[in-house]
């Protein structure tokens, strides 16, 4: 790891004048899970290095019936596993945090972190992207709202650019009759998935499918949704027929990297198994939800 | 008198251990010891034309650069004495990527880490081999002088070819095993220092006193002049039987005579420590309609990467387990082992046992599947018993409960009616299968010999003396035990000095599923000395000839009038007042025949520990993905000294079988640390069931054998044989990784 000076601004005004000064110079550093490894393998060497762990500001989970959850950047894994408020409207995130990692990382890493680093196996988009979800990025003029599809860029890229930083994350609120369901693929528990797929359904007063979201993790550099596959459900009743045509489908809407556990054909084959049974779990879920 | 063999008395090192008081090699510091760093070869075999350590020498913080011309002594080391032919640091050329060219001592690791990078080195790079059997074709180059075959090893018994013409059905099948990663749970480390004339060196290792010989060997000096000490150990699982950091620091407490301190980064312990050794294991196997076995031929070529290391144990080993615990009358092996030009190769728990193990519990199984055999019967029908001869001619005479922990498994699959069905979730399956191994305590065939030293003192306690390195296998407490038990002292009144070689004397290995067996012997063996010394005494203070006397209860009586009796203590304190020392010298060392060069007869081991294990599994056929949901093992221990230590082995076993089974591999070049690397956690483990089964063992002490090797053997079998059983395809290359098990189920559908 290559020497760097450590900045720890107070506010996040602050923090947006420091990024705004070092720019490309300078790594925002959160929980650091991912971050340190970057760094110790020598991939990356900023110069600066500006620690917005501390930034209580960012540090929240807040919810309304109209706008729906707001999630601070800077809230851990763990805080939003254990909060009451996502366990009652959005448990998807609950039960997607209970099996990121492990405790040690999740009491550190952070929910925007993880966003930020864009590996594209990382289990925080692929049930935002089923939800609609978007991010506030800042910087020192202002703050724009990008959605978390457009989020990613490619591998381990982002939109965020130098003189930003991800502020929020906001889902909107879940409409009635919706079922969402999110699993993953890994060799052993607390790892990252080979590939992880959400899927979101709403049903309509005669129980068809009126809008369809999925949401895949670990198959294409960034993570992305199977819009072909979605638009398979919308005004269908949904069967297990369909969810099989349309998990192929949604195998297909992928472009998968090979790496040392998995081939792109194996992944490809997975994650269609993988959208084929969280649809079926959405599907009993929304079920449930409409009865 | 109170019994401390045979209960489940709390491990000695348990508190410290979970307090985070013991130091293990990474965390050993002295202030100001300098940081030692290895520039390592970036080619797998290359002609080293120059080093340039000019620029490095001039970087702030860097005290000495050092290259093979600074090595007073033999610059060649190698665990097994016949086949030393790695270099610590290399001289004409490099085998691997990863050997070492230099070492540079700095201030700190990051002045050493510059330096590493400034360190210019002029290669030639030659062509390299990563094939076995590549590597033994006529007209290959060479990776080393004398030639690219290690060793070979060779089984003959009977007549092969009679075996086969009166076998009803004959199995042939070629299987693969790879590369794996011990991961202890800390990379390599240590400090030197110089003190009293002498080079020192506290070192996380599983063989202090090879350690201190080898390292002396390096520099040049008398061993008496180097003193190692073991310290902390958080696992070795045969890694570190190896020198790693030992050599280096010896050399730069050699030269500079300050403390110095090495700490491999995991990173450099996956590119630069042994792993297991990769076997391609041919069979042939013949048997009746009735299930017995009538031959066994087994081709095995091993790939022991750039460096011998355990090569010929492991080659050795694999040949004389080829059998599996069964009765053979016709057996042909012949096993050779080549180099390449991969990262090297050495002792893994099991040494080669539990890849030949796979192959030939595969054999077993595919045979009860053909035969349409219950496969715990057919290994019943075949499996050994007092008075079997084994393929290499030795008559077990003496604690053989294969077919006992074949009884205790079936007990259990049948007790819970496992067996094939389909699972919960549609496309998965549950199926049952069944591994048994045998393993041979101690080293093959050759001398290796424990020693210990029991002292009493005159406030009633004792000393024990051993060079056995805890590893976390549990040497310590168990060694302990059988003191106590002998004295009738307390363990807590027994003070332990281990694994310091100017205090202690050699006790071997801690490998080979040895320590109990063989040092619990050296400490049985100290105090039968002790027993003579104390009776010697006590002759004298009673007038009464020692042959009358005998130890009982901490006290010496006349065999004819019990109320003639000294204690123990009181003859302590008068030898102690005439200045003599009460310590008794123990030595052990099986009973072994060396085997014949050309037909492998004799006696390798002493004494074998035996074991079966029955695993549910459930594979799901979408995905490849393989749960383990139950498994059962009974070991045949000989006698369980700490029986909650014996099951703890197992279950570890367990664990890092499934590892072995389904996961683990290492890919050289590609695995480059635990990103790469999965192991199973605490999360991803069956229920495990670890039945004891203790068959005496006559000549052990109290009747023990070991289980620290044979806890792992069956596991990798047991879930390969139950996958078959489950989905009807069989895994011939382990791991049984998700996409060799979904490939194939793919060939399967497609058949």
């Amino acid at each position: 790891m290559r020497d760097f000076e450590y900045i720890a601004p107070k506010t996040v005004k602050e923090t947006l004048d420091v990024l705004d000064e070092y720019q490309e110079d300078c790594k925002i550093i959160a929980g650091g899970q991912s971050l340190l490894n970057i760094l110790k393998q020598g991939l990356m060497a900023p110069e600066y290095i500006i620690d917005i762990k501390n930034l209580e500001e960012l540090n929240y989970i807040k919810f309304d019936e109209k706008d729906g959850l707001k999630i601070g950047a800077t809230t851990t894994h763990r805080s939003v596993e254990f909060s009451d408020t996502i366990k009652e409207h959005y448990n998807v995130l609950s039960e997607m945090e209970r099996h990121l990692a492990t405790v040690q990382i999740r009491n550190w890493g952070t929910i925007g972190g993880n966003l930020c680093i864009a590996d594209p196996t990382g289990d925080v988009a692929p049930p935002l992207l089923a939800m609609d979800a978007t991010v506030i990025i800042a910087n020192k003029d202002g703050e724009r709202e990008v959605t978390v599809l457009d989020f990613g860029v490619d591998y381990y890229e982002t939109v965020v650019g130098p003189n930003e930083l991800l502020t929020e994350i906001r889902v909107p609120v879940i409409p009635s009759n919706t079922g969402i369901a999110y699993l993953k693929y890994r060799i052993v528990e607390g790892d990252a998935p080979i590939v992880g797929a959400a899927v979101a359904f709403t049903l309509n007063e005669k129980g068809a499918c009126k809008k369809a979201r999925i949401g895949m993790g670990g198959v294409a550099p960034i993570p992305i949704r199977a819009e072909k596959a979605e638009k398979m459900f919308e005004g269908e009743k949904i069967t297990d027929t369909l969810i099989e045509e349309a998990a192929k489908v949604a195998s297909e809407e992928t472009t998968p990297i090979p790496d040392i556990v998995a081939s792109a054909e194996y992944k490809k084959r997975v994650i269609g198994v993988y959208v084929k049974r969280a649809a079926k779990l959405a599907l009993t879920r929304a079920e449930k939800a409409a009865n | 008198m109170v019994d401390f063999v045979g209960k489940d008395i709390l491990r000695v090192d348990a508190f410290d251990k979970a307090l985070g008081s013991i130091l293990y090699g990474p965390d050993q510091n002295i202030e100001g010891a300098l940081w030692l760093l290895a520039k390592r070869s970036p080619y797998p075999h290359a002609r080293i034309l120059s080093i340039d350590t000019s620029q490095a020498e001039t970087i702030d913080g860097v005290v000495r650069i050092f290259t093979a011309a600074d090595i007073p002594g033999e610059n060649s080391f190698g665990i097994i004495p016949v086949t030393k032919d790695q270099t610590l640091l290399a001289k004409d050329k490099v085998r691997y990527i990863g050997d070492a060219v230099a070492l540079v001592a700095a201030y700190d690791l990051k002045s050493a880490k510059e330096a590493v990078d400034k360190i210019k080195v002029n290669y030639e790079e030659l062509p390299a081999i990563y094939d076995p059997e590549e590597s033994l074709k006529k007209g290959r180059i060479l990776i080393h002088e004398k030639g690219n075959l290690l060793c070979s090893s060779r089984i003959i018994k009977g007549d092969i070819e009679k075996g086969f013409s009166n076998a009803d059905i004959i199995i042939e099948r070629e299987y693969r095993t790879s590369r794996l990663e011990h991961l202890s749970l800390e990379p390599e480390g240590g400090i030197g220092y110089f003190e009293d004339g002498r080079i020192v060196i506290i070192a996380s290792t599983q063989n202090p006193h090879y350690d201190r010989d080898d390292v002396a060997r390096l520099l040049g000096l008398s061993p008496d002049k180097v003193r190692v000490i073991q310290c902390g150990t958080g696992g070795g699982f045969g890694g570190k039987l190896d020198i790693s950091v030992q050599g280096f620091i010896g050399l730069a407490v050699y030269h500079l005579k300050r403390a110095v301190r090495m700490v491999y980064s995991r990173e450099e312990s996956f590119l630069t420590t042994a792993k297991r050794h990769p076997l391609i294991m041919r069979y042939k196997t013949g048997a009746k309609k009735d299930g017995k076995l009538t031959a066994v031929k087994v081709d095995i070529i091993g790939d022991t990467g750039a460096y011998a290391s355990y090569g010929l144990a492991v080659i050795m080993r694999a040949t004389v387990h080829a059998t599996g615990p069964y009765e053979v009358e016709n057996v042909y092996v012949d096993g050779k082992m080549a180099y390449t030009n991969l990262p090297w190769c050495g002792a893994m728990r099991g040494f080669g046992v539990p890849q030949i193990a796979f192959a030939h519990e595969s054999q077993m199984d595919i045979l009860a599947h053909e035969l349409n055999i219950d496969p715990i019967d057919i290994r019943l029908i075949n499996a050994f018993k007092k008075g079997s001869v084994t393929a290499t001619g030795q008559r077990l005479d003496h604690s053989v409960g294969i077919k006992e922990s074949l009884y205790k498994i079936k007990e259990i699959r049948d007790k819970y009616s496992w067996s094939k069905k389909k699972g919960e979730r549609l496309g998965t399956y549950i199926g049952v299968g069944v591994g048994s191994m045998w393993y041979g305590i101690g080293n093959t065939g050759v001398p290796n010999p424990s020693t210990a030293q029991v002292e009493l003192l005159p406030d009633g306690s004792a000393i024990l003396y051993t060079g056995a390195a805890e590893i976390g296998q549990g040497s310590d407490t168990i060694l302990l035990q059988i003191a106590s038990q002998r004295l009738g002292i307390a363990i807590d009144r027994i003070k332990l000095v281990r694994g310091d070689t100017l205090y202690t004397t050699n006790a071997g290995a801690t490998s080979a599923s040895r320590q109990t067996y063989i040092s619990g012997n050296a400490v049985m063996d100290s105090i039968d000395h002790l027993e003579d010394i104390l009776k010697a005494e006590a002759s004298e203070q009673m007038d009464l000839p020692s042959s009358e006397l005998i130890v009982k209860d901490g006290k010496i009586f006349s065999i004819k009038d019990s109320s003639k009796s000294i204690d123990i203590f009181e003859l302590v304190k008068i030898c102690n007042k005439n200045k003599v020392r009460v310590i008794g010298e123990g030595r052990f060392d099986p009973p072994t025949i060396k085997l014949d060069p050309e037909t492998g007869q004799g006696v390798p081991y002493a004494t074998y520990a035996f074991a079966s294990q029955v695993s549910r599994v459930e594979v799901d056929t979408f995905t490849g993905f393989i749960k383990v949901l139950n498994s059962a093992s009974a070991h045949d221990v000989g006698k369980a000294i700490n029986p909650k230590m014996v099951k703890g082995q197992i279950t570890s076993g367990v664990a890092m079988g499934i590892g072995m089974a389904l996961m683990e591999e290492f890919v050289p070049n590609k695995t480059k640390s635990l990103k790469d690397y999965y192991i199973p956690t605490s999360m991803d483990m069956p229920e495990i069931i670890p039945i004891i089964v203790e068959d005496k063992e006559p000549t052990g002490p109290f009747g023990a054998k070991g289980v620290g090797e044979p806890a792992l053997i069956p596991t990798a079998p047991a879930i390969i044989n139950g996958i078959y059983d489950a989905v009807g395809v069989r895994i011939t290359h382990l791991p049984a990784n998700l996409e060799r098990v979904i490939g194939e189920l793919l060939k399967k559908e497609g058949a």
